[in-house]
């Protein structure tokens, strides 16, 4: 995109959606929204700024390393769930949520789990638009 | 024709099995539907004990189905191996290199 005002208005813009996203991920076990919600607008704002600014986009957040974030991700993701799942607990957050009621932190895993969905769906979304994209230039 | 004939079939059998299975759910509204069951009222009022989790669309969808959600994460991977496998270009290579 050659337009000017798009890529100075877009340097605001893009990092509020990357904060909105984060907010909406890391708040996903105390208000509305959780690891879906979040990863996908954090993936509209990597498309937006691959948009604008594709060739800074490329050298920061390669396939190679979008790839690898999803896998560590779904790596955490698999492994957290299925020690709680052989150790038979359901309760994730329940000493936590002792020690810290209504805080981020008094999810106890579900944080990470959150995180970790975020990481998958805003990569996954990513990587296939920006290969959709190449393919329209 | 054999083909023809072969598919038509399948989907015919594919549609009554589907048809059937229609048929079987409970009517639209009904009190005792098997959906509405003490599961809902456990995950209502004992979703914040359990889990710790205030937002209890996210203690279901993480801790009660969580197993759920790692297949669900699984099958959005997928779709991305595979949509990557089959467009990616591989560097340098233009459409008729590959064409050729």
């Amino acid at each position: 995109m050659k337009s000017l005002i798009l890529k100075e208005v877009n340097r605001f813009t893009v990092i509020l959606i990357y904060m909105f996203g984060i907010y909406i991920i890391l708040h996903g076990h105390l208000s509305p929204g959780g690891g879906f919600a979040g990863g996908t607008i954090i993936s509209a704002g990597l498309i937006l700024y691959h948009m604008v600014y594709p060739e800074r986009s490329n050298r920061v957040l390669s396939d190679d390393t979008v790839m690898k974030a999803i896998c560590g991700a779904l790596l955490v993701y698999g492994s957290i769930k299925s020690y709680h799942i052989l150790h038979g607990i359901l309760v994730t957050g329940h000493h936590a949520k002792e020690m810290a009621p209504y805080s981020i932190a008094g999810g106890g895993t579900l944080l990470i789990l959150n995180t970790c969905v975020g990481i998958i769906v805003a990569g996954t979304f990513f990587s296939v638009t920006k290969l959709f994209l190449k393919g329209d230039q | 024709m054999f083909r023809v004939a072969s598919s038509v079939i399948l989907t015919l059998i594919l549609i009554m099995v589907l048809l059937t299975g229609v048929t079987e759910l409970p009517q639209f509204g009904l009190a005792d539907a098997p959906p509405h069951n003490e599961v809902m009222e456990k995950y209502n009022s004992e979703s914040v004990e359990d889990t710790g989790s205030y937002n209890v669309v996210s203690a279901i969808v993480l801790d009660y189905r969580g197993f759920d959600t790692l297949i669900e994460a699984t099958v959005l991977f997928c779709a991305a191996i595979i949509i990557i496998v089959s467009l990616k270009k591989p560097e340098g290579e233009s459409d008729e290199e590959l064409n050729t």
